[in-house]
């Protein structure tokens, strides 16, 4: 492949056509625009777990580069994107296990302590203040499904379990959240 | 769940897809039970709250084309180096040469070159030497794995060992 494809970025790549243009083709044309469409994806998923920038951009870079690599093995076109976070995911934990000597303690799902904190929140924060009572793997399957927009089956192939787990999982969490909410309106009244 | 309504109703009559003939008689039963109906309202408010504040999130984050564009191009780079053959790096091949010399006894050198062979191709790379690094725990999950079948499940369970402190 030769450097200079990504000439071919676009201010504001259509993902979905990107993914299926690189799916169906696997060039080095539709990689560029695949890689310029889904990198800030990558960086959002990996900033939200609290990693700086630049290791943030890092691990992007590998996951664009395992997918040019492993394309041709995903059979289900349709899974794309849980294939995808999958990888991310993998990744994250990876790079969490290399940077922690006692690695069987890493809690992945656990967000960092600054998100969702008590207190004033911005528009931006708003969403983990949302998700704060909620256990960990309550709160990364929400991510999922509210902040990268996937789907329940979607969800199921990044984190590797059931899609009734996945729709469980969510229906709980959102039960718990409506208690929290009566609650509250009724203190308020 | 609530009365008569198990939590897989609820989850596809919030999803909207339940079949139309239940989800007419659900919403009966919503407009009759105010218990019910009152659940449904703030379940609906708080998938309406989640779903804005998902939204900001997500769109707080903004495109850097300057960023994106040299990220791309320097992935675009990485990967023409891996395509050229270039040589791998020198702690990659000690990691090969570390296993190698921990699975021959068990497995058997002809067996190892076919297990590391077989495990690259699984990783989509052409040969074990030219494995990014990158690439480096798919290998080690497949290698295991190609292990584990043709020498058995302990034999697998060391050489994953044995691949996580290679790294």
């Amino acid at each position: 492949m030769k450097p200079g494809i990504a000439a071919d970025f676009q201010d504001e790549p259509n993902e979905r056509e990107a993914v299926e243009a690189f799916l169906a083709t696997g060039s080095e044309a539709a990689f560029g625009k695949l890689a310029s469409a889904l990198f800030t994806r990558l960086v959002r998923y990996f900033s939200i777990r609290g990693l700086d920038a630049q290791t943030a951009e890092e691990l992007a870079q590998d996951v664009l580069m395992i997918i040019y690599r492993k394309a041709e093995m995903l059979r289900n076109k349709e899974s794309f994107y849980g294939w995808f976070y999958k990888i991310a995911r993998n990744q994250h934990l990876q790079h969490v296990r290399q940077h922690k000597r006692e690695a069987e303690l890493v809690d992945l799902d656990r967000l960092p302590p600054s998100s969702g904190q008590a207190g004033e929140t911005s528009q931006e924060d708003e969403f983990f203040h949302w998700i704060h009572p909620l256990e960990p793997d309550e709160q990364q399957i929400m991510i999922l499904r509210y902040v990268e927009d996937l789907t329940y089956q979607e969800i199921a192939t990044a984190l590797s379990i059931p899609l009734g787990t996945v729709k469980w999982k969510i229906f709980d969490a959102k039960m718990k959240l409506t208690d929290i909410l009566s609650q509250s309106r009724e203190r308020s009244m | 769940m609530n009365h008569k309504y198990s939590w897989h109703h609820w989850v596809d009559y919030l999803e909207g897809a339940l079949p139309e003939e239940q989800r007419a008689e659900m919403e009966e039963h919503l407009r009759a039970c105010e218990e019910c109906g009152h659940l449904r309202n703030n379940v609906i408010a708080v998938e309406n709250k989640l779903q804005l504040a998902g939204k900001r999130l997500r769109n707080s984050f903004p495109l850097n084309q300057d960023r994106t564009r040299q990220a791309v191009e320097s992935c675009i780079e990485s990967i023409s180096k891996t395509d050229a053959a270039v040589p791998n790096s020198t702690s990659m091949l000690d990691r090969l040469t570390t296993l190698r010399a921990f699975m021959t006894p068990l497995c058997g050198s002809g067996t190892v070159t076919r297990a590391l062979r077989a495990a690259a191709q699984r990783t989509a790379v052409p040969s074990p030497e030219a494995l990014p690094e990158v690439l480096w725990p798919d290998f080690m999950e497949n290698l295991s794995a190609i292990t584990g079948v043709l020498c058995g499940d302990p034999a697998a369970v060391l050489v994953a060992e044995v691949g996580r402190l290679a790294s």
